[in-house]
Order: structure tokens, then sequence, then C-alpha cells
């Protein structure tokens, strides 16, 4: 439908660093594509993972279901004290972001390693305060 | 056969019997006059009135042996319980009929013998008629051209013979050696007797007890002891009668019977397999039909699972299916969930030699505990869509079940295929028609008429596309003729989609007369759909509020595509900060809001649009893009507001040409007057 099956295909690898989920995207995230990856990121979050990374430096195309998809397992992880955080953006997936005030609701970083610090330091935070 | 050949044959063979019986008197008359004249003529006439009246017999016969055609053992069965009759009536008139020897002539004693004669000779050329009819059926059954042209020349060697004998008369050493040539002219023939290969164990036994009564009852007829007067009788009834029944029929069925037995003694072991044999080869073709026929999966692959634990005796077995999410188990039978848990386990890692050996290999059979495994992959299109597992407990895998088990899997696997592509298009069906549906509402929610005003012309165009995304666009003039217009995209295709339209623009309708002021206006909307629709929805809108008196405009920009400014033939997009509506709570929504406010002179221009402009592809996979857009604004704003939308439109089509439309597109065009 509309564009080949080739440029529409999607993609998603799943690695893990320091106990965060990295999730390499990759192709078109579009309506139809978005279906399967809300199923995915449903496994991931309800077998407790709350810490995701999500790197969208192969992602070519990315639809408002698409953005969907995180806002409906945002809240999830941010009550189990995780979160969302993405990575590697493109001139044009930057630009959505930035249109559609993405930028306002999750935190965004330039690289993957920036992305997984964030989430150590975060740890370091939370320990020196419940040692207080 | 229809109605009316059928009522042709019946009469016909009507005619036929009163013919036999015709040639029947015929012959009676001819012999009593052969007891007063023994002219060696009365004897050529007699023959050939029997012969007459054989044929006439046989073709009566027909329609019975008909029934015998492609049946051999029945027909065997026949031909004992007609001779039967046959040697019993031989050994009942051996006593009745008295024979007188004068000269070396052999004659009947009196009158009542020759009609003695007359009834038994009746009799047995009526049985061997019968007894030659269906011995005939049998012997043509699976044979070819071969076998009729051999039959042939038995025959002809026979009439033949029969002449040699009737000129030399009576040179013994001359028929018994007519007689050695026919016998093997007869092994001959009946070397090949192919229906026997493919009978089961039950018809073999059967065929064996029969071929050995025929060759028994035969013998008895052969032999003067059991038929004595009777045969010499036939004798002086028609030679050819005794020399057909004695040198023709007689020595063929023996030697044909005695073929049939020890070809089915040594058929005898191969009966199984056969059988066997057979059995798998309706069960696939069951299978086939199955296949055809159910479209479950789950219905599907219980029956395929049961069939094949039958099939190779296994204890337990299972189906395995490679779904897009997880591995789904169906057909589960002769285990417990635990077992199979548990073996499920144990033959994870042997699965994955189908994925690295390729498809070469077809089959695993691995030995765990104390059981054996065989695992069968459903292979269709290249591809392995499941694995098909049979469990046998202290046994091994014969190469026959592991062969059946594959054919097995392969049946399985297309109908696995099958009923996918059906869900599939059966999906595509319902989803083109929830998009028809879908188009069809977001008609209805566009505005039909577009308000009008000396201080400001106003056009749109909204194009869906096929799988409708969810553009919207409104107006709402206010009583003091302010304008409010509205252009927003919700998330999503389809129905879902259409439906969220329509809730905006109850929500736009009611909304805009109350807070006509863009940022209270946001935030309402915001109030209103934050929490009350499905968490992964959200709407992008641009909010633009025209004040006629004080000719400014001022907007603001919900996420959505940043709207263009053009004033003195300079475009600019108006990216002030804002987020989608239904993204965050109204409080943090609020602090996000930036507005616009833009004084507004003569020939200025606003175009609220949709990204289907933005991210329409050609056919090299780029965007139309903002660059082209705001190039393109430019050339064209000094035209009327409906020609830009419609140039507008017509340039990103063109652009897109080639490729489908995949998202809708919407553009909307304001321009100020005076």
């Amino acid at each position: 439908m509309g564009r080949g099956q080739s440029e529409k295909s999607f993609d998603v690898k799943v690695e893990e660093k320091n106990s965060v989920k990295v999730l390499k995207l990759k192709g078109y995230l579009d309506a139809y594509t978005s279906l399967q990856f809300e199923e995915m990121m449903r496994e991931l979050v309800q077998s407790g993972n709350y810490k995701i990374i999500v790197n969208m430096k192969n992602l070519t195309y990315i639809s408002s279901a698409g953005f969907g998809v995180f806002m409906a397992f945002v809240d999830d992880v941010r009550k189990n004290s995780g979160d969302i955080r993405f990575c590697c953006l493109s001139e044009k997936i930057d630009e959505i972001f930035e249109l559609l005030g993405f930028k306002h609701i999750f935190k965004v970083f330039k690289d993957e390693d920036s992305a997984i610090k964030s989430f150590e330091e975060q740890e370091k935070k939370n320990v020196r305060k419940r040692k207080k | 056969m229809n109605q009316k050949n059928y009522e042709i044959e019946k009469t016909f063979s009507f005619g036929q019997i009163l013919l036999a019986f015709a040639l029947a008197f015929v012959l009676l008359a001819i012999t009593l006059v052969k007891k007063i004249f023994p002219f060696p003529a009365f004897d050529f006439a007699s023959n050939i009135i029997f012969l007459a009246l054989f044929i006439t017999l046989v073709l009566i016969v027909q329609p019975f042996a008909k029934k015998f055609e492609k049946n051999p053992v029945e027909g065997i069965k026949f031909i004992i319980i007609f001779l039967i009759p046959l040697v019993g009536f031989s050994f009942a008139f051996k006593n009745f009929i008295n024979l007188q020897k004068v000269n070396d002539v052999i004659s009947p004693s009196s009158y009542a013998d020759v009609i003695l004669i007359n009834i038994h000779s009746l009799i047995y050329t009526f049985l061997v008629s019968i007894v030659f009819s269906i011995f005939l059926k049998i012997f043509f059954f699976a044979r070819g051209k071969e076998a009729s042209v051999k039959f042939t020349v038995s025959i002809a060697f026979f009439v033949a013979g029969e002449l040699i004998r009737e000129i030399l008369e009576e040179l013994s050493l001359i028929s018994q050696v007519i007689l050695i040539l026919q016998l093997i002219l007869f092994v001959w023939i009946s070397f090949r007797i192919p229906w026997v290969i493919s009978l089961s164990k039950r018809e073999k036994y059967k065929v064996l007890l029969y071929s050995f009564l025929v060759i028994l009852f035969l013998f008895l007829l052969q032999s003067p002891f059991a038929t004595g007067n009777s045969s010499e009788g036939m004798r002086y009834y028609s030679t050819l009668l005794f020399s057909f029944a004695h040198f023709y029929l007689h020595p063929f069925l023996i030697i044909y019977s005695f073929f049939v037995f020890s070809s089915t003694i040594f058929h005898l072991p191969t009966a199984e397999i056969y059988e066997r044999k057979v059995a798998e080869l309706s069960t696939l073709q069951n299978i086939g039909k199955l296949v055809a026929q159910v479209l479950d999966i789950k219905e599907f692959s219980d029956t395929a699972v049961k069939i094949a634990m039958e099939m190779t005796g296994s204890k337990s077995a299972w189906v395995e299916l490679k779904l897009p999410y997880a591995d789904e188990i169906y057909g589960v039978a002769g285990i417990d969930e635990i077992n199979l848990k548990s073996l499920r386990e144990e033959v994870n890692s042997l699965r994955k030699n189908f994925e690295e050996r390729n498809l070469e290999s077809r089959y695993i059979v691995s030995n765990i505990k104390d059981s054996n495994i065989l695992i069968a992959p459903l292979v269709s299109h290249q591809k392995i869509s499941g694995f098909l597992y049979l469990v046998k407990q202290n046994q091994n895998f014969t190469s026959d079940e592991i062969g059946l088990a594959l054919a097995l899997a392969d049946q399985i696997a297309i109908g696995v295929e099958n009923s996918r592509l059906i869900q599939e298009s059966i999906e595509k069906e319902r989803l083109s028609r929830e998009f028809e549906l879908a188009q069809q509402m977001q008609k209805k929610l566009l505005p039909k008429v577009l308000p009008s005003s000396e201080k400001f012309e106003i056009s749109a165009l909204s194009v869906p596309a096929f799988e409708v995304g969810g553009d919207y666009y409104d107006f709402f003039t206010h009583d003091d003729g302010n304008l409010s217009v509205i252009i927003a995209d919700v998330s999503g295709k389809g129905i879902s989609a259409a439906f969220y339209m329509a809730e905006m623009k109850g929500i736009f309708q009611s909304l805009a007369k109350i807070y006509p002021s863009p940022v209270e206006f946001l935030i309402k909307v915001n109030d209103t759909i934050f929490g009350h629709i499905d968490r992964k929805f959200f709407i992008t809108l641009v909010y633009a509020y025209f004040d006629l008196k004080k000719a400014t405009v001022e907007l603001a920009r919900a996420g959505h595509l940043p709207p263009v400014f053009v004033k003195d033939g300079k475009a600019k997009f108006l990216k002030s900060s804002g987020l989608g509506v239904g993204l965050v709570k109204s409080e943090e929504f609020g602090k996000f809001i930036k507005p616009v406010k833009l004084k507004l002179d003569e020939g200025d221009l606003l175009i609220l649009y949709s990204d289907g402009v933005i991210e329409a592809m050609n056919e090299l996979n780029e965007e139309f893009g903002y660059k082209r857009f705001e190039k393109l604004i430019e050339k064209i704003c000094y035209k009327s507001s409906d020609e830009i939308v419609s140039e507008i439109f017509n340039e990103v089509e063109s652009y897109q040409k080639g490729t489908k439309q995949i998202d809708d597109i919407t553009i909307l065009a304001v321009k100020w007057k005076k």
C-alpha cells in the first residue's frame, strides 16, 4: 500500500546495556507498523523493563501513531521510576519532535552513551536520596 | 445406460432365449434322427447347431457376467458356484444314461437315453457358457491388447486342432501333440495375472481357496470316473461340445487357476505392505481434502496430528506454529502439559538445526530419555512455518513412518498457509470497507459552506487518502462577525481517526464560541481531551482567531505544522511553541503554548495545511518539503485564495505522481482584502 514493501518495513532490535533496554528502530514507524511495535513495547514493559532508550538513528519515518506508542507506555514506566528516552534523532525526526512538542515530554540525547549515562546518574541520585 | 437402451437389450435377450430354445429343439431332433440313421453328416449338422446354441447362450449370460468385470475374486467364487452343479449333474446323469458300443461307435441305448443326453448336455452347455463368460471377464481384467491377441490365438489353435482331428480321424499321436501344444499355449497365456498383487490379505486367502477348488472340480469333470457316460453322451450330442469342454475350457481353466494359485502364494507376504501403502495414500488424500475444507488452523491441526499419530504409531504428538510474536502449540495429543513443557525445552536446541542447515535437513530424530522424538518442519514457500512433533516410547521410527510424517507435515504446512492467506484477505476486505466508511464520515464532518465576508476571502480543500488520515478543518463565525478557523490532525487512521475527528468537531463548535482566544481555547480543548481518550491518541492543531474590526489575527499552534504567513510576497513559517493536544495535563500544556498575534494588511495571506503536503513523496522517495512549499507560495501568493489552494494541491499532486497518496492533503488559505 503506498510505498513499496521494502521501504515500508519496520524492524526493532533490542539490546541490553547496564540494565537499560536499548531499542534500535529501523525503517518506517507508521499506523501499521506501530501496531507491531506497540505489541513489542507491551511485552517489554509488562516483563518489568522500565528503563528504555529508543535509538532512532535508522528510523526514516515516524507518524503520529508511532508517537502514540510511546505515549501509551510513558506513564507506566515513569510510575515504576523508569523512563523512555530518545537518542540519535535524524534532522527530520528532530524537527517533528520539535513541532509536536515531544521534547517537552521526553528527554532526547545526541548519542546512546549519554542516554545510558543519564539513567545511571538518575540511579545514583536515587541511592543518595534513599541514604539521606 | 439410459432407459431406452436398457429396454432394447431386454427384448433382445428375450429373442435370444427363444432362439436358444429353438436351437435346442433342433439339436434334439437331429440327435433323435442320428439314432436311426447314424450318418456323419448329422454329426456335422449337430456341431454347427451346437455352435450357434453356445454363442447364443454366451450372449444371453453377458449381462450377468459383466458384474465380474472388475471383480476377479467374486468371479472365481461364482465359477465355483456354477462348477458344483456341473459336477453334480454329470455325476448324476452318468448313472441314468445307458450307452451301447457297436463297431467301436458309441451310441445311446434307447430314445429315452437320447432325451436324457439332450437334457444333460443342454444344462452342461448352459453352465459352461456362464463359466466361460465369467472366466473371460477375469482373464481380461487389468490386461491390455496382448491378452485378447493371445486369446484369439488359443481359439484359432483349438478350431484348427478340431478340424485336423476331424479330417485325420482318430490319429491319436497327432491329437496328443495338438493337445500338448494347446496346453503349452494355455501356460503362455496364463503366465501373467496382474490383479493378484493388489489384493488384500483376506482376499488373497479367498483366492487361494477358490482357485484350489476350481482345479479340483475341473479334474473331476475331466476324469471319466466322475462323469463317465455323461461325457460320452456329450460326445454323441455334439463332438464340438465334448472337445470344447475337455480340450479347451477345462484345461485352460485348470492352468489359469494354477497360475492364480501360485502367484497368490508368491504375493502373499507383500499383501500387508500393499494394504498399508493403500491406507497411507487414502489418508494423505483425506488430509488433502481437509486442507481444502478446514480454514481454522486449530481444528485442522487437531485432526492432522491425530492422523499422524495413528499412521506412525506414535504415543504423543503436537504441532508448533511460528506466529509473528510467539510460537503457538496446537493439536496436543497423548501428552500432559507438564511433560509437554519439559520435552519442548529439551528439543528447543534441536530446532535450531533447521535454521542453520537450511531446508536440506528434512527431519530430525532424537533420543530423549527413553523416548524417540521426530521433528518434521512445516515448510511452505521455502520458509519454515512450524514443526510437527511425534514421540514414540522405546520404539524407533521406520523409514516408512518418517516418510509419512514428512508428507503429513507438508500437508499441514499447506493448510496453515491457506488459512493464513484467507485470514489475510478477510482482514484486507474488512479494512477496505472500514476505510470507505471513514472517508464518508470525514466528508460529512468537513464544512460544506465557507464563510464569506468583504474583509477576507477564504478557501479550503481536503483530499482524503484511501486510508483516511484524520485531517479536519472547520470555521466558526462569531456573532460580531469575527472568525475562528481550525485545522487539526488526529493521530491514527481509518475509523478511529474519523471517530476522533467527529469528537474534535463537537469540541471546536462548542468551545470556540465561548473561548475565542487561542490560548484559552487550546487549554480548554486539552482539558476536554486529556485523560478522556486513549492515551496513545493525540491531536495536533492550529487555531486562528480573526478580529475583523482590529484587522488582526491571533493564532496558536498545538504540535501542528507551522502555518505560513505571507506579507509583501515574503512567506514565513510561524513556529510558535506548543504541544499536541492530549499529550500532557493542562497545567503543563498551558506553559508551553505561546500565541502569535499579527496585524493584517491588504493582501496578507495565512495558509494552514496538513502533513500530507510536506510529506508528499515523489518516485525517488524525496519529500515535497518546506523549501519547495515556501517557494511555491511566494510565487503564487498574489492570486486569489481559491487559485492558491488549488495550485498548491495540483503542484503536490503532480509531485507525487506515480506514487499513491498516503496521507490526507488539506490546505486552507485566508486572504485579507481590506
